[in-house]
């Protein structure tokens, strides 16, 4: 499994090599597609393509936040969505917006980790548009 | 109480101008952008700037909601609404203390009190300041006349239901009071279904004076001196200058306790502005409104008094008392600002968004330009044309208005129209020099043909 990318020196807020193997590790060993991890002025942002998830064969779209809020996704990577299917939902102060499926397709990636916020238009997912030749299921 | 992260709730110079007073102070901003002001200078100046929604501003900057989740959300402990949009919202001041965000201005039910004309007109009765003398509900002939006779003529007959102008007449002697009267109620009746009339006392030569006033948590309320506004279009500020020189010191002196006055009586916390209209004729003034905000023309008192408005308003917020006491307080010189907007004014002020091309701005001693423009910078068409304000300090006002019309001249700006040749003209007709304007002087300056051919020229 490829770990990629790890940004900017995060070694400037302290951070040893032995803390950076260790959130790495725990990393691999959970089940999110996306660590994105803010210290100060450092950010460390560590996403990886799933391994149940397909390869990226053929068109990929994001869908954005529809409203500012916190972010829950209702479901995971590598899961088949139809067009128009709930996929999770934004939490305002006043409100809630439920996010959809723009088009068939199979979840790539969650870009916005689980209760994190999200600013409107921000990409909630990557989405691997369903072609009629190439299906894919969980 | 400390504040360490501002939310900015607005856009173009005022967020631009709030960020650099965190700066200054050490606090970190994040600023709430719309789609069409991700790549503003203010989103690149603060610490984290955060999209709050679509470009209409509906959708983004006076949507309540939107604006207070991005604030919690990015983890802020105190918003500032800067001027327009949801600036003087109670409803926003409100759902901040909800969520545990300071507010950075007056408490939600002064700007509620005071937001509502009635019961601002009341709250200034109350504290003992002059309003335009009016009567309510005339529902008889007579009624009508012993007002009119009480207030003194010329009275302005409206419709008490609507405003717009619609059922609104100017009577200037008795003897046509009873047609005006019997007109005014039938087009109430008409356009409102009410035929009630407001009569207050019509004053043909108007300026414009209002008073900056900052009180804190704990009671304590001083003045920054006035500014002038008389210069407007259509109910908008053109140019703004201090301190008033049309009026004695006598009654600026009692025109600057009158809004410490009003603004104590509702223990007033945080900039506010008590806004006058002075009848030249009678020479007397009147309580018009409060403005529970920072104002767009908020540095001709920061430049006359040395007090930077808007650190005022953070320290306020964090509860701490203000360190200015009123004899602190002093008007040094004279002060002009020139509202550069981007429209032009030879097309009926046509809004002209766009892309700035060049953009050069005066510099030097006495000159403040408070922008977020810059060449290359794009001016979308959702919002407010206002580009920039061209701040100048002079020892006097021969001397401000000298070096204004300098700056004016050396200003570069092309891509886009701008009102910069309106304002030369403008600033070089000799009643402006000598004071012999009223709030409606603009408009009429502007329905003289030769003077649309000077603004031509000045175009160049």
């Amino acid at each position: 499994m490829s770990i990629l990318p790890l940004t900017i020196g995060a070694r400037g807020v302290g951070l040893t090599d032995g803390d950076l193997g260790q959130i790495i590790d725990t990393f691999r060993h959970t089940e999110r597609g996306l660590l994105d991890l803010r210290l100060g002025a450092t950010r460390l942002r560590l996403c990886r393509p799933d391994a149940q998830a397909p390869a990226a064969s053929g068109p990929v779209t994001s869908v954005p936040a529809p409203f500012v809020g916190v972010f829950t996704a209702s479901v995971r990577i590598g899961q088949t969505v139809g067009a128009g299917m709930r996929l999770g939902r934004v939490r305002s102060v006043q409100g809630e917006v439920v996010v959809t499926a723009p088009h068939d397709g199979t979840i790539l990636a969650q870009c916005v980790a689980q209760g994190q916020f999200a600013g409107f238009g921000d990409p909630l997912f990557e989405i691997l548009m369903q072609t009629p030749d190439r299906g894919h299921t969980e | 109480m400390t504040i360490k992260r501002v939310f900015v709730a607005n856009r173009g110079e005022i967020a631009v101008r709030i960020i650099r007073a965190c700066r200054d102070a050490g606090i970190e901003t994040v600023v709430g952008v719309s789609e069409a002001d991700r790549e503003t200078m203010a989103a690149r100046m603060a610490d984290r700037a955060v999209c709050i929604g679509p470009a209409p501003s509906g959708d983004s900057y006076l949507n309540i909601d939107a604006v207070v989740t991005a604030a919690v959300g990015t983890g802020c402990d105190a918003l500032h609404p800067g001027y327009g949009f949801l600036a003087e919202n109670a409803g926003l001041a409100e759902l901040c203390g909800e969520h545990g965000i300071t507010f950075i201005g007056p408490r939600p039910e002064t700007i509620r009190s005071l937001g509502d004309k009635i019961s601002a007109r009341a709250i200034a009765q109350q504290a003992g300041v002059p309003v335009v003398p009016g009567h309510d509900h005339l529902a008889s002939y007579e009624e009508a006349l012993k007002a009119a006779e009480a207030i003194g003529f010329p009275v302005l007959l409206k419709a008490a239901a609507g405003g717009g102008g619609r059922g609104m007449q100017v009577v200037r002697e008795q003897g046509a009071l009873r047609r005006a009267f019997d007109t005014a109620r039938a087009e109430a009746r008409a356009a409102f279904g009410n035929d009630t009339l407001y009569m207050e006392r019509f004053i043909g030569s108007a300026r414009h004076i209002e008073v900056q006033v900052l009180g804190d948590r704990h009671g304590t309320v001083i003045h920054l001196g006035e500014r002038d506004c008389t210069l407007q279009r259509r109910h908008q500020k053109i140019v703004e200058e201090g301190p008033a020189t049309a009026l004695s010191d006598v009654l600026v002196n009692r025109m600057r306790r009158a809004a410490v006055d009003l603004a104590r009586s509702v223990n007033y916390e945080g900039a506010g502005t008590v806004e006058f209209i002075f009848d030249q004729e009678r020479e007397e003034f009147h309580f018009l409104e409060v403005n529970t905000r920072i104002q767009v023309e908020h540095p001709v008192t920061e430049l006359l008094t040395g007090v930077d408005l808007v650190v005022q308003q953070l320290r306020i917020a964090a509860g701490v008392p203000l360190e200015l006491a009123q004899e602190d307080v002093r008007l040094t010189g004279h002060v002009i600002e020139c509202r550069i907007n981007a429209e032009s004014a030879a097309e009926g002020f046509r809004p002209s968004p766009g892309t700035i091309l060049d953009w050069k701005a005066p510099a030097g001693d006495g000159i403040r330009v408070d922008t977020h423009c810059e060449a290359g910078s794009v001016v979308p068409p959702f919002y407010d044309s206002m580009l920039a304000k061209l701040i100048v300090a002079g020892t006097d006002r021969n001397d401000a208005l000298t070096r204004m019309r300098a700056a004016l001249a050396g200003f570069t700006l092309t891509g886009i129209d701008s009102t910069l040749p309106f304002l030369r003209a403008l600033l070089d007709r000799p009643e402006f020099a000598s004071g012999a304007v009223t709030t409606r002087w603009v408009e009429a300056v502007l329905d003289e043909p030769e003077f649309l051919t000077q603004i031509e020229r000045a175009q160049g």
